[in-house]
């Protein structure tokens, strides 16, 4: 099984200390404050290209990877080397704190997975075809956010954090950081 | 179903739905997907896995799955029948005769899947913008439509290029199992 989930908050807190399961990671409330699986180099899943559009106008804001094969990860002074394969900072306009709606388009390619399954606890992929190419969109209402936490997530660039995790039969293989910049 | 097991799946999914289209390659699937989801249709790939879309649609939440139609990948679309609450069968409405001999006969055969046995069936009669398009009333003729005795179905003629009654026939699938599914709410 293959999943993947993602935590999405304003502050970090602390990482359990032993190795993470999807149900570890399901309790945690807030982003990690480390990563919580080494960064393995070779691994069975691939992300091509990752969207983000606003429903309405339908204009993407933000878009990654389409001609090249990998994420193109931002190198950041705030980033240890080892890390930075793993590690993206975004910066969008404050506006897209007040969309009513955003989806984001995840592509990932399958490589060496033969009956394996990709799970998430927010959401399961289930069984992924062996090289094959699969997307999933997600579209998300956004949470009405007062005028203050705006203005506290503008004033405060790279402190909005969220993380992705990614299982391969209820294993840890992935963990992705991405720190928020607004303007 | 039994009141038991209707809680149960009350309570396990709350209102989620998972939507499953499947059809012969080439028949118009990832174009419907994404002419609902309001996406540019103009460049269209050959799906080489599955697309999937979660969204919200009156009041419930559907993952709406596209799982690629060619012949090589055909024999794992079995790998994501389970909990399926919905199949959209798309149907290329000018495809050639031998084509829709072979579109009637996968279908007949996912009708046959214990597990798929819960879920209701639309049946999309696609590219009704073509000029040599049948009918819907000649697709159902050729499907056999009227022998299923086993799953809710209806057909409705569609175009993805234009849009045309799409949203129609999702309306019905997602109001057919809303019915079935959830109706206690
Ligand atoms: N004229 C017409 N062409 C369509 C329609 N729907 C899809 N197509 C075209 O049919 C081809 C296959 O569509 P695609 O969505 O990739 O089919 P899939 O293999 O079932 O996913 C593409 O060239 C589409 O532009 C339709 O309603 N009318
Ligand atoms: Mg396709």
């Amino acid at each position: 099984m293959a999943t993947a989930a993602s935590r999405f908050g304003f502050k970090s807190s602390t990482s359990p200390h032993h190795a993470a399961s999807a149900a570890d990671i399901l309790k945690l409330k807030k982003p990690s404050k480390d990563f919580l699986c080494p960064n393995y180099i070779s691994n069975p899943v691939q992300f091509v290209e990752f969207q983000i559009r606003d429903m309405k106008s339908n204009h993407v804001f933000f878009d990654v990877g389409r001609p090249i094969e990998t994420l193109d990860w931002t190198q950041s002074n705030m980033v240890d080397p080892e890390n930075m394969t793993r590690t993206i900072e975004y910066a969008f306009p404050k506006e897209i704190l007040s969309f009513e709606s955003i989806g984001t388009n995840l592509v990932f390619a399958i490589h060496y997975f033969k009956d394996k399954m990709i799970k998430s606890f927010d959401f399961s992929f289930g069984f992924c075809i062996p090289n094959s190419v699969n997307t999933w969109e997600n579209v998300y209402k956004v949470p009405k956010l007062d005028e203050k936490t705006i203005k506290d997530m503008v004033a405060n660039p790279n402190k909005t954090v969220s993380d992705s995790y990614y299982f391969v039969n209820d294993k840890l293989i992935m963990h992705n950081k991405a720190y928020y910049t607004y303007y | 179903m039994g009141l038991l097991s209707i809680l149960r799946k009350l309570k396990a999914r709350e209102k989620e739905m998972r939507i499953l289209i499947l059809g012969l390659d080439n028949a118009g699937k990832t174009t419907i997907l994404k002419c609902i989801n309001g996406e540019d249709t103009s460049e269209i790939s050959p799906t080489l896995g599955f697309n999937i879309k979660t969204l919200e649609h009156n009041g419930f939440k559907l993952n709406i799955w596209d799982v690629g139609g060619q012949k090589s990948i055909r024999s794992y679309w079995r790998n994501y029948f389970e909990q399926t609450d919905g199949l959209v069968w798309v149907v290329d409405s000018a495809d050639r005769p031998d084509r829709m001999e072979d579109c009637r006969r996968e279908l007949a055969a996912l009708l046959q899947e214990e597990r798929l046995a819960g879920a209701t069936l639309l049946i999309f009669a696609n590219k009704q913008d073509l000029p040599s398009a049948r009918t819907k009333e000649q697709i159902a003729e050729i499907l056999k439509l009227a022998d299923i005795q086993t799953h809710h179905w209806h057909i409705e003629s569609c175009s993805a290029v234009t849009g045309d009654r799409l949203l129609k026939g999702m309306d019905w699938i997602v109001g057919d199992i809303a019915d079935r599914v959830f109706m206690l709410d």
